[in-house]
């Protein structure tokens, strides 16, 4: 009976073992740049992986919907009783280089509230008068206050009125989220929209 | 006497042994290597955890005790903001407990009156089959579970199917010890401005 070698197994074991081994590892080598970047690192052994529990909707904090709202408009309130209109084309015929300014307060009540200190019409009294007559009859919707000027100014080549409104202040109490947009700031008849500018002019 | 002589016996390897060994181990890095591209493949898969946001709904009913009830929908938020420009100049904290005391002390009632609030409710969203309704239920954990069963019943019992419930644990005194209640104004899905309650915790 033939007798083994025993030196000569163990060479040819330990060389079949390590080609496989190599083979082996190799194909990890494969496996492992297959994966992505952040994966590669391969956590070391020994310490605890911590999964981190997502919070849920409605733990850090819940928000219930609300009523919709609804934005103010800051203009002539045309409800209220007396309020009169300005009769543009009488004001022109009466005087056509009406040259008027009236800077005015509008009260928390939306009343336009003014003195003859507060009106400039000099050399056209009757022109101011009949503005004076109207303009104390508007009433605003009571969304903002503070300081109003007109300066009617006929004689322009441009806008003919002018109203200056940055010394308007919306009310305190009408809280930051809703919107007080500027609607029609005078009652006049028969002025086209194009000859009015609402804005700053001092 | 005669010794017996220590003969030294020839040394050799059981080569079936060995074969068994090294296929074995050939198996077992077979089975590693694997796993290793089983979660490769797993690796494209997209598990959805739940999102780091703010709980969304249009009413909140959080169970106090066995019998209370705490409901809060768009009606609280006209209270809060009258709260909040009237007792604007309190510390955040007072505020805010104002506010919730004035809410617990009008918004909470027993089981057999949330059952009227769940009953129309559900005829609100039948009358609307369009609009969608979330309600959100806050329970305590040591709350019977046959509570809140109730409640999904009630509310999952609809023609239309427009109300979605989420269940979430919590009590009343965490709502009470919340960081802050306030108004926010946001715009819905739809564009249009709304006057929410935050509470955060």
């Amino acid at each position: 009976m033939k007798q083994f070698n025993y030196k000569k197994i163990l060479l040819w074991g330990s060389v079949v073992f390590f080609i496989i081994v190599i083979l082996l590892l190799g194909w990890r080598e494969y496996a492992i740049s297959q994966l992505p970047f952040d994966d590669l690192r391969i956590p070391p052994l020994g310490i605890e992986e911590k999964l981190e529990i997502p919070p849920r909707p409605g733990i850090q904090g819940i928000i219930i919907r609300g009523p919709e709202i609804h934005s103010l408009v800051f203009e002539i309130d045309l409800s209220k009783p007396g309020v009169r209109f300005l009769d543009w084309n009488a004001l022109t015929q009466i005087d056509p280089n009406t040259d008027v300014k009236v800077s005015c307060r509008v009260n928390v009540r939306g009343r336009l509230v003014f003195s003859q200190a507060d009106i400039l019409m000099e050399g056209h009294t009757e022109a101011g008068l009949m503005i004076q007559r109207a303009l104390r009859t508007w009433i605003y919707r009571p969304y903002k206050s503070g300081i109003i000027r007109f300066w009617f100014n006929l004689p322009s080549k441009g806008r003919k009125l002018i109203i200056d409104i940055t010394g308007l202040r919306r009310r305190g109490d009408i809280p930051a989220y809703v919107p007080v947009y500027n609607g029609k700031l005078y009652s006049i008849d028969g002025i086209p929209v194009s000859e009015v500018q609402v804005g700053k002019y001092f | 006497m005669a010794f017996k002589r220590n003969r030294e016996r020839k040394r050799t390897i059981e080569l079936v042994s060995f074969m068994d060994m090294i296929f074995i181990l050939l198996v077992f890095f077979l089975v590693t290597s694997f796993v290793i591209r089983t979660s490769y493949q797993e690796r494209s898969l997209y598990v959805p955890t739940p999102k780091n946001t703010l709980g969304r709904a249009q009413i909140l009913i959080q169970l106090i005790g066995n019998d209370r009830v705490f409901w809060m929908d768009e009606s609280a938020s006209d209270l809060v903001s009258k709260i909040e420009e009237n007792y604007g100049y309190l510390s955040p904290v007072h505020l805010r407990n104002k506010i919730l005391s004035e809410l617990i002390k009008q918004n909470s009632f027993s089981f057999n009156k949330l059952g009227e609030k769940l009953e129309n409710l559900r005829t609100r969203a039948e009358k609307n089959p369009s609009a969608k309704f979330f309600v959100l239920i806050r329970s305590p954990n040591d709350m019977p579970y046959f509570r809140i069963v109730d409640i999904i019943a009630k509310l999952s019992n609809t023609k239309y199917r427009n109300i979605n419930y989420g269940c979430v644990g919590g009590t009343i005194a965490q709502i009470k010890k919340c960081k802050r209640i306030y108004i926010v104004a946001e715009k819905d899905s739809n564009g249009k401005k709304r006057k929410n309650i935050r509470i955060d915790f």
